[in-house]
């Protein structure tokens, strides 16, 4: 099962080297916490946080080529789920969490079965899902059902891992850094079976796929609600977390973006892409907040939009791309691999 | 035995009939070509059997199943499968990848459907361009992994779009060769060419077509030598090379 031209030795060895250096990546983040200040503490818990949502992400707008510019419809869906059921009907919030994320799927579904039916592609599907996070927005800012603008204070009970809720900042940190592992993990598994495939193959050329045997239609369908489902799981943690929602944090369009951007600048369909867009962005809004937070009102954020611009034109296909094939197998040039 | 059964197949596009009252059959195993002048519709009818277009009156019959308003993929599935004129691989993904995606047709199983994939890159000749990207390979070679692609669903039917065109000589030689090895393999071929020399090397049976009608039928030689058909090509007085 040789194919000619590759040498299957070179391609053991960097898949060794791969494999050894993750796992070493994971070991070090697993005992770090014992030094860490809250801070950092912080800072390391939402850059895990934005990497597992841009993850989620990436299985539908990355992998199926599928831009959702409403992601944060299927957050907030997940937030307040298990807020709503966490305040009014004191149910566990790792039940509601995992409710809110079959709603979540579900209004993916609903969402995805709309456009796709009808054909809408690229921009119009977009615009959609934009629409459709807005029209939620506005739903839950004006309901009495979801307590409005004023939002939701997620009430304090006994510290332990059955009320997902925590004293200290370190139990948050390992249950986020699990997610990241596990989204990371099915995004790996999808990318290297059928299904992963198929998605590619319909975001490099629907037609094209259709000929070969790919049913688009429930093909995008899949990645839509399983990319939701796990995005509304996001959306529970960070009630748990920062124990406070309301409508316009939630719903708002910039978490959509904020997802899009780290996969964007990662390595939009790839596996390790929105890890490697999280870790810089974050890393950069840290930075630059700290270094010219205080210069000018905003100047941060305007130094972050230039450098955000350059990684754009310096690094088009991603930071993680180019960093591949840096380090990678000159012979290999395709996209598909690990 | 007849695997493709297509009566009084009608396209209109608004105002223009496309494809007018088409009725041919494809048997088992032949080579049936479609040619005709540019914009003669063959490229709609491949569309319509194969459900890009659904026909505004007309059936088709794929092994005495009707297949009017299934989907693309679901032709497939019934083991028809299409090329494109102007060749669309996944540009992205490696050729081997390419290939791999049809092969999934016939499993769900990555390694199968890579072991499927390897086995038709190496049957095209070209086994050693697997790990390149789709983009970056020769206009050839993207002709090859096009046919390879339809050939890893496993189809038995396959309608070939113009596969020759924009080839050299001696692509085209290599080309026919490798189209003529599939064909003593069992496969049944319905293909749109352009290429007379080719039409003449591959075919059993020509249909012609002009302006969406069907003018002539029959074996290659006669069906060329038509004044019909001549007329349709290079208008009243000329006559057309075969390279024979």
């Amino acid at each position: 099962m040789v194919i000619k031209g590759i040498d299957p030795a070179i391609t053991a060895i960097s898949r060794r080297k791969i494999i050894i250096s993750l796992l070493s990546a994971c070991l070090i983040l697993l005992i770090l916490p014992v030094w860490l200040n809250d801070y950092i503490l912080h800072f390391l818990i939402m850059t895990f946080f934005w990497a597992y949502l841009s993850q989620s992400w990436n299985i539908v707008g990355g992998f199926c080529g599928q831009m959702s510019l409403g992601h944060s419809a299927f957050f907030a869906i997940g937030a307040y789920t298990s807020s709503l059921l966490n305040v009014d009907l004191g149910m566990n919030p790792w039940l509601g969490t995992l409710i809110g994320g079959i709603i979540g799927s579900g209004f993916g579904l609903i969402i995805g079965f709309l456009s796709f039916r009808y054909g809408l592609k690229g921009p119009y599907f977009a615009l959609v899902t934009l629409a459709f996070a807005e029209l939620l927005r506005v739903l839950v800012l004006s309901v009495d059902f979801t307590k409005g603008p004023i939002g939701i204070l997620i009430p304090l009970s006994d510290s332990g891992f059955m009320n997902f809720q925590f004293e200290s900042k370190v139990p948050y940190y390992y249950i986020i850094l699990a997610f990241m592992i596990a989204i990371t993990l099915i995004a790996y598994t999808i990318y290297h079976s059928k299904m992963g495939y198929y998605f590619l193959s319909i975001k490099e050329n629907e037609n094209a796929a259709e000929a070969i045997g790919v049913d688009t239609f429930i093909y995008k369908l899949k990645a839509i609600s399983i990319s939701a489902f796990f995005t509304a799981l996001g959306g529970s943690f960070y009630a748990q977390y920062i124990q406070y929602i309301n409508p316009g944090e939630t719903f708002g369009w910039h978490v959509s973006v904020e997802m899009i951007l780290r996969t964007l600048v990662g390595g939009m369909g790839t596996v390790m892409g929105p890890l490697f867009g999280s870790l810089v962005l974050n890393f950069l809004t840290e930075i630059t907040r700290v270094l010219f937070g205080d210069l000018v009102p905003g100047a941060h954020m305007m130094i972050y939009s230039v450098i955000l611009i350059l990684t754009v034109l310096y690094f088009p296909s991603g930071i993680y791309v180019w960093f591949r094939e840096k380090i990678g197998n000159k012979k290999r040039d395709a996209v598909f691999h690990n | 035995m007849e695997i493709l059964k297509v009566t009084n197949l009608t396209k209109l596009f608004g105002g223009l009939t496309a494809v007018n009252n088409l009725s041919f059959q494809l048997n088992k195993g032949e080579t049936l070509a479609l040619i005709g002048p540019n914009g003669a519709g063959k490229t709609t009818v491949f569309n319509l059997l194969t459900g890009y277009y659904r026909p505004t009156s007309g059936s088709v019959m794929l092994n005495g199943k009707p297949i009017v308003g299934l989907k693309p993929h679901e032709v497939t599935k019934l083991n028809m499968a299409r090329t494109f004129q102007v060749v669309q691989p996944f540009n992205e993904l490696s050729v081997l990848d390419n290939v791999i995606v049809g092969a999934f047709n016939r499993t769900n199983h990555i390694r199968e459907a890579r072991r499927i994939a390897e086995e038709v890159l190496e049957r095209l000749g070209i086994p050693h361009i697997g790990n390149v990207k789709a983009s970056s390979i020769t206009l050839a070679d993207r002709k090859r992994l096009e046919i390879a692609k339809v050939l890893a669903t496993g189809a038995k039917t396959l309608l070939l779009d113009e596969v020759m065109a924009g080839l050299t000589p001696r692509e085209t030689e290599d080309i026919i060769k490798f189209v003529k090895n599939i064909h003593a393999d069992g496969i049944t071929l319905f293909i749109i060419e352009h290429v007379l020399k080719a039409v003449v090397a591959l075919a059993n049976r020509a249909i012609v077509i002009n302006y969406g009608t069907k003018i002539a039928e029959g074996v290659p030689e006669d069906v060329l030598a038509d004044n019909k058909v001549i007329e349709a090509y290079v208008g009243k007085g000329g006559g057309i090379a075969t390279g024979k």
